[in-house]
């Protein structure tokens, strides 16, 4: 039902011969006339004809699913994550970290000399042995640098080593304290109100271990103190260079992603026209099966192996542009990508407005989870890993299917 | 001037709003073909006694039925009127769809040039009208990669229909004979669809609709010569008798058709534009009024159109071009009788001012959806004009009750309730009173 409501310009002409009220009644039962109401049911539908408009549902199989390196980096990383582990299914990984701090501090502190400074890291993640004792170092980068459109395992120029610290797992708090030398050197530039500006942050690498550990973003500081005040510079940029230095051992028709050490996996959906009547895309679901059980059998004693519980799906076009298609998340052992956009998408492609080289799946970045309290945003910033099924592994292989609407009669 | 100025500007809005109303697909089923259901608005006076207005003469109503009773103003007058209608459509096996609508008759509006010599008006009115849901139910099932089962609705509907601007003069050149011309500017957009909607499954899985149209925009022009004749004291004293006819001209539309994908605001054009002409015929209508005396007229009137002429470059539901199989000549006869009990003496008391109506029509289709059949209606109408405290202003309210189609042979029947509500008002404009 629709209701029109008419208003009419300029006041009205109040005339004993004509009253207001008549004014006003003539309007309202010209908007009450243009009411509509509708209960339309199938009376009449063989007159109608049989013009379609039903939907039809066609498989498509999604093929070559592979491996795919790692893609840029879209955003700062929101977790500080170091470390090396070596694991018996998935090989030798590595991870550094390199962290910038914000400026924030008073007039009491700029105004003194400083006494003290330390790195603060309050740790909440581990992947690997979880009694073992990490050890890294620490060395001050020396340009600046951005975390975004960083291809992986990107290196900066750092310096001499700074300091060392260990990591004990029953540590809840880590506190790196910096030398007294290097606080003297840089007791102005830590002071001054353009700190930010002149201050590239640190370089934390691992030594040894057999863990990767991960430290808060919001939590992890640069305090630093005169005898009048202290100021905590909390870390603002923050990007990882992980890197796999052993080959995993797969089971058969297995394909690897894992977070920050990569890698990513790719895949072709071919549309083809020949295929498919001009169609009105109605939906489109692709589905992959993961292989949970082989990433959770025979693990070492105290070993943990965080697997990922989502995944992005992007396009790939020819000039190397990305899309983001569909999110994902792990759900009875399946990612199964399923929404109006993708069903968009796939429509341009059927009508040739669009296409894609290849498709691939991806950890969330941070940037694209807009809730900021989901724990998905924390999954690009970790070694989750997970193993879905291939294109030939049979009935556990990719599955795709869309539901068309004919446009033609 | 104000009352004059609060009337235009709502029925400008209302005359937009028109089109909206159309847009919510609830009127006859059989509306669908062709280029929709011709419609066909003289006076709200004709409108009550069967549209049978073709051949009077009026001073109280712009007559848009025959340009040749524009000669008839005295004051100037605008008009607008609006129609609420009811719709039951069922089949043979007793199925029925209920639908309602409003929607606007046609704004007009007549000033006299020289007092009941000479007269120009104009006017909007529909021409034709496109309103129509079906609706088709179905189940889709999926078993992979998701197993799902949701229901659907295919919806077949239409709206649009062709307006029509119309504007010319009317001339009195000799005590019983007027003449009048008038121009209509023919535009409008038909379309019919097909939407695709699914009722969302518990899975949460989300669809996404299909709304496929076609749409046609049509635009053109034709002409309207009318005529009327007038004789008096034929059997008695103080009566008239008045003939009139109406012809208008054949005329060919530009057509313009787009099939898209989407919805209103955010279509993808499937395919390429398509041009082509669309002719239509010749319109022939005349009729007769009779007043024995101020307190009774009589009317009869009808009209012709020969459709089975109709050409067109592009195809239509129900029309194929080149194919004449499911065409008829349009053919509609009505006649009524308006009682007036107080006639011409303005000092009466109110209820003996009030005008009484009745009247019936029938007419024949000019398409039907099923080859050799042919589509009739009948229908009663009844009315009361309302004076004001103005003298030249006045409220008619019709009703209309008829019958569309039948149930046999696959075809569906139409009853249909209508109310209608005409503002007529009149006042003196830029005339110099002759009494200082």
């Amino acid at each position: 039902m629709s209701i029109v409501v008419v208003i009419s310009a300029g006041p009205l002409y109040v005339n004993p011969l004509f009253p207001r009220s008549f004014s006003f009644s003539a309007v309202l039962l010209a908007a009450l006339f243009l009411t509509a109401c509708e209960d339309p049911s199938n009376v009449g539908l063989g007159l109608v004809d049989d013009e379609g408009g039903n939907p039809l549902v066609h498989r498509v199989t999604p093929s070559d699913l592979r491996e795919q390196e790692l893609g840029r980096t879209l955003s700062s990383s929101r977790r500080i994550l170091i470390g090396q582990v070596d694991d018996p299914l998935l090989g030798l990984i590595e991870v550094d970290a390199y962290v910038d701090y914000a400026s924030s501090s008073s007039s009491d502190f700029r105004s003194g000399t400083i006494q003290t400074a330390e790195l603060r890291f309050l740790p909440d993640y581990v992947y690997g042995d979880t009694t073992s004792i990490v050890r890294a170092a620490v060395r001050q980068i020396q340009s600046a640098w951005s975390s975004v459109g960083l291809p992986a395992d990107t290196s900066f120029s750092v310096g001499p080593v700074l300091t060392e610290f260990t990591y004990d797992p029953s540590d809840t708090l880590i506190v790196v304290p910096l030398p007294q030398d290097w606080i003297a050197t840089n007791d102005v530039l830590l002071r001054s109100t353009s700190f930010a500006a002149d201050f590239h942050g640190f370089q934390i690498e691992p030594i040894e271990g057999n863990a990767v550990v991960g430290f808060g973003y919001g939590s992890s500081t640069l305090r630093v103190r005169t005898a009048a005040d202290s100021a905590s510079f909390a870390s603002s940029v923050v990007y990882l260079a992980g890197r796999r230095q052993g080959d995993p051992v797969l089971p058969q028709n297995r394909i690897l992603l894992q977070a920050s050490a990569g890698p990513a996996a790719a895949f072709s959906f071919n549309i083809d026209a020949e295929d498919l009547p001009p169609s009105a895309i109605n939906r489109a679901v692709i589905a992959f099966t993961a292989d949970t059980l082989a990433l959770t059998q025979n693990l070492p004693a105290s070993f943990v192996r965080p697997q990922i519980a989502a995944l992005d799906l992007y396009g790939i076009s020819p000039d190397g542009s990305i899309a983001f298609l569909a999110r994902s998340e792990l759900r009875n052992g399946r990612f199964i990508f399923d929404s109006p956009f993708l069903a968009g998408v796939v429509q341009d492609i059927q009508f040739g407005e669009r296409t894609f080289v290849r498709y691939e799946l991806r950890v969330p970045a941070p940037i694209s989870v807009t809730d900021s309290s989901s724990p998905l945003r924390l999954l690009s910033s970790s070694v989750n890993a997970v193993l879905l099924f291939d294109s030939d592994a049979g009935a556990e292989a990719p599955d795709a299917s869309i539901t068309i609407t004919p446009l033609d009669e | 001037m104000n009352r004059f100025c609060l009337l235009l500007c709502a029925a400008t809005a209302i005359a937009g709003s028109s089109a909206h109303a159309q847009n919510n697909n609830d009127g006859s089923l059989y509306s669908r073909f062709g280029l929709g259901q011709l419609e066909s608005f003289s006076t709200s006076q004709s409108t009550a006694m069967g549209t049978s207005g073709y051949g009077s003469h009026s001073f109280n109503y712009v007559n848009f039925g025959n340009p040749g009773s524009w000669s008839d103003q005295v004051l100037t007058r605008v008009a607008a009127g609006f129609t609420y209608q009811n719709i039951t459509i069922a089949d043979a096996g007793e199925n029925e769809s209920r639908l309602s609508s409003g929607f606007l008759n046609s704004v007009q509006f007549g000033i006299p040039v020289m007092e009941r010599r000479l007269g120009v008006a104009v006017g909007f009115a529909p021409f034709s009208r496109v309103s129509y849901s079906v609706q088709e139910p179905g189940v889709l099932i999926t078993s992979s990669p998701v197993a799902d089962t949701v229901d659907y609705l295919v919806n077949f509907e239409g709206s649009g229909g062709l307006q029509q601007i119309v504007g010319g003069l009317g001339y009195r050149p000799h005590k019983n004979f007027s003449i009048g011309i008038s121009l209509h500017g023919f535009f409008g957009i038909v379309e019919n669809g097909r939407r695709t909607s699914f009722i969302e499954p518990a899975s949460g899985s989300q669809y996404v609709e299909t709304n496929v149209s076609v749409s046609t925009q049509l635009t053109g022009f034709t002409a309207t010569l009318g005529t009327l004749f007038n004789a008096g004291t034929l059997l008695r004293d103080g009566d008239l008798l008045t003939v009139g006819a109406a012809f208008t001209l054949p005329t060919t539309l530009s057509a313009e058709r787009v099939r898209s994908l989407g919805e209103e605001l955010d279509r993808d054009t499937l395919g390429t534009v398509v041009d082509g002409d669309v002719e239509i015929p010749w319109r022939l209508a005349g009729g007769l009024t009779y007043q024995p005396d101020s307190r009774w007229t009589i009317s009869a009137g009808g009209r012709l159109e020969p459709w089975t002429d109709f050409k067109s470059d592009l195809g239509f539901p129900g029309i194929e071009p080149g194919s004449t199989d499911r065409l008829s000549d349009y053919v509609q006869v009505g006649a009524g009788v308006e009682f007036l009990p107080a006639g011409s003496d303005l000092l009466a008391p109110y209820l003996s001012r009030i005008g009484y109506r009745l009247g019936f029509y029938h007419d024949r289709s000019y398409v039907s959806p099923l080859p050799d059949a042919s589509i009739k209606t009948s229908a009663l109408a009844a009315g009361l004009s309302l004076p004001t405290l103005l003298s030249g202003t006045r409220l008619d309210i019709n009703v209309e009750v008829g019958k569309r189609g039948s149930t046999e042979g696959g075809l569906v029947e139409d009853m249909f309730y209508r109310l209608s509500a005409n503002v007529n008002i009149g006042e003196r404009w830029f005339q110099k009173p002759k009494l200082r």
